[in-house]
């Protein structure tokens, strides 16, 4: 009905997505992304090397992105 | 502490690589030099640059979602309760950790004033700055975007009058010396409590945080006095009505994110998302077509970035925008295409 509210879709895109991240990379972006905490602090919470939780944050966030963009109008790169 | 292979972190080499190590506090001159040439690259580095960007501000919304918030509760449990005795606690509790970081934000630099023996002292922030004040009572005084304040300090009382904008309150209690604050028509009663007051034009909005406060009329003290308790909100309009406060003002995540500096929108209609962020911003945004006040739009952005805002409304929106000069017009997309020309 209400054509105009787009960016409502993105945020259940985003939701959807986070749920298909595997559980490692998705805990890693949570805590480091909403609860602030550094690579390192991650790491440690989590039990695995910092250079893992860096790969994780940022495939995630990769993957956040695709899922967001997908399919809107905005998607052409006129 | 950190293994060799972290030492030297590789340069990145995609958008998301960028914007995560931006994030990390791993950022170096190099860095930023090798990013502004990775940008130079090609138009395509620097749109996906943005569309990066864009999502991980998004994402600073999820903490809004139930499931979002579960998971984060379940790591805390799993993680921070070991089976055999817990270790010493270290500093303060994580739960507090993201208040006091709020606290100890840059923008806000605390300032201590005493004010034995000034009468009256006017505190101003202008449009775009925050300012903590500690008076000389210990009590707190977070000044949001272009607010004015008259603090009174006596022997038997303390008064702050807030003549406009907005300021989060944390009182520390007196006995000897109750704690009032005016704003417009509305007087204000604490106790050893913590609360937010906005002034929108005429209308003022009360949202306690902790404790509670009396809100009544400024000149009828008897006439509709009232108890807001903790995490309640009320409104008084300019003819001394109590009314219901405005569930997006009054809301507790819309005042702990000033407090840290940031604008955060949970499904808020586009005209409200505006009117905000214009009470932070030197160059204001309209909105130019009625059609467009349905729209609702989240995100968080750092306030007074307004080009961030305007990034995520061209990307994520069917929105364009014009730059007019003296101000941002929001225009929808379509009628942009079929007429760039039409003021």
């Amino acid at each position: 009905m209400d054509e105009l509210a787009f960016m409502e879709p993105a945020r259940e895109r985003l939701r959807s997505a986070l749920q298909q991240l595997p559980a490692r990379a998705r805990r890693a972006f949570l805590l480091h992304r909403l609860e602030g905490l550094s690579h390192a602090e991650v790491a440690e919470r989590l039990g695995v090397p910092v250079s893992v939780v860096g790969q994780d944050v940022r495939e995630a966030l990769a993957h956040l992105k695709r899922a967001v963009l997908a399919g809107g109008p905005w998607k052409s790169t006129t | 502490m950190t293994g060799p292979e972290e030492d030297r972190e590789p340069t990145p080499r995609t958008a998301e690589g960028w914007v995560t190590r931006e994030h990390s506090g791993r950022m170096t001159a190099g860095d930023r030099r090798a990013l502004i040439e990775w940008l130079a690259q090609s138009p395509e580095n620097t749109r996906d640059y943005t569309r990066a960007d864009v999502v991980w501000r998004m994402c600073g919304g999820l903490s809004s979602m139930p499931e979002v918030q579960a998971e984060l509760e379940d790591i805390r449990r799993s993680v921070t309760v070991p089976e055999a005795l817990p270790p010493p606690e270290k500093g303060t509790p994580r739960r507090h950790w993201l208040w006091l970081i709020a606290l100890s934000l840059p923008l806000a630099a605390a300032v201590v004033i005493w004010y034995a023996r000034t009468p009256s002292t006017e505190l101003v922030t202008a449009p775009g700055e925050q300012r903590s004040v500690t008076l000389a009572d210990g009590s707190l005084v977070a000044m949001n975007t272009d607010t004015r304040l008259r603090v009174e300090l006596g022997r038997r009382s303390r008064l702050v009058t807030v003549e406009n904008g907005e300021a989060l309150f944390q009182i520390t209690p007196d006995g000897d010396r109750p704690f009032t604050v005016r704003a417009r028509q509305a007087m204000l009663r604490a106790v050893g409590t913590r609360f937010d007051v906005m002034v929108e034009s005429k209308q003022v909005t009360v949202a306690v945080l902790d404790g509670e406060v009396e809100v009544s009329r400024r000149n009828e003290p008897e006439a509709a006095r009232t108890i807001v308790h903790q995490g309640e909100a009320v409104a008084l309009s300019g003819d001394g009505e109590l009314t219901r406060a405005d569930p997006l003002l009054a809301s507790a995540d819309r005042i702990r994110a000033w407090r840290a500096g940031k604008l955060d929108f949970d499904d808020w209609p586009l005209e409200r998302v505006v009117r905000d962020h214009n009470r932070y911003a030197v160059k204001p945004i309209r909105v130019a077509d009625a059609s467009l006040q349905r729209l609702h739009v989240s995100g968080v952005f750092r306030i007074g970035d307004t080009t961030a805002l305007l990034d995520a409304m061209r990307e994520l929106t069917p929105l364009a925008v014009r730059d007019e000069g003296d101000e941002f017009v929001l225009v929808p997309l379509a009628a942009e295409r079929e007429n760039p020309e039409r003021r």
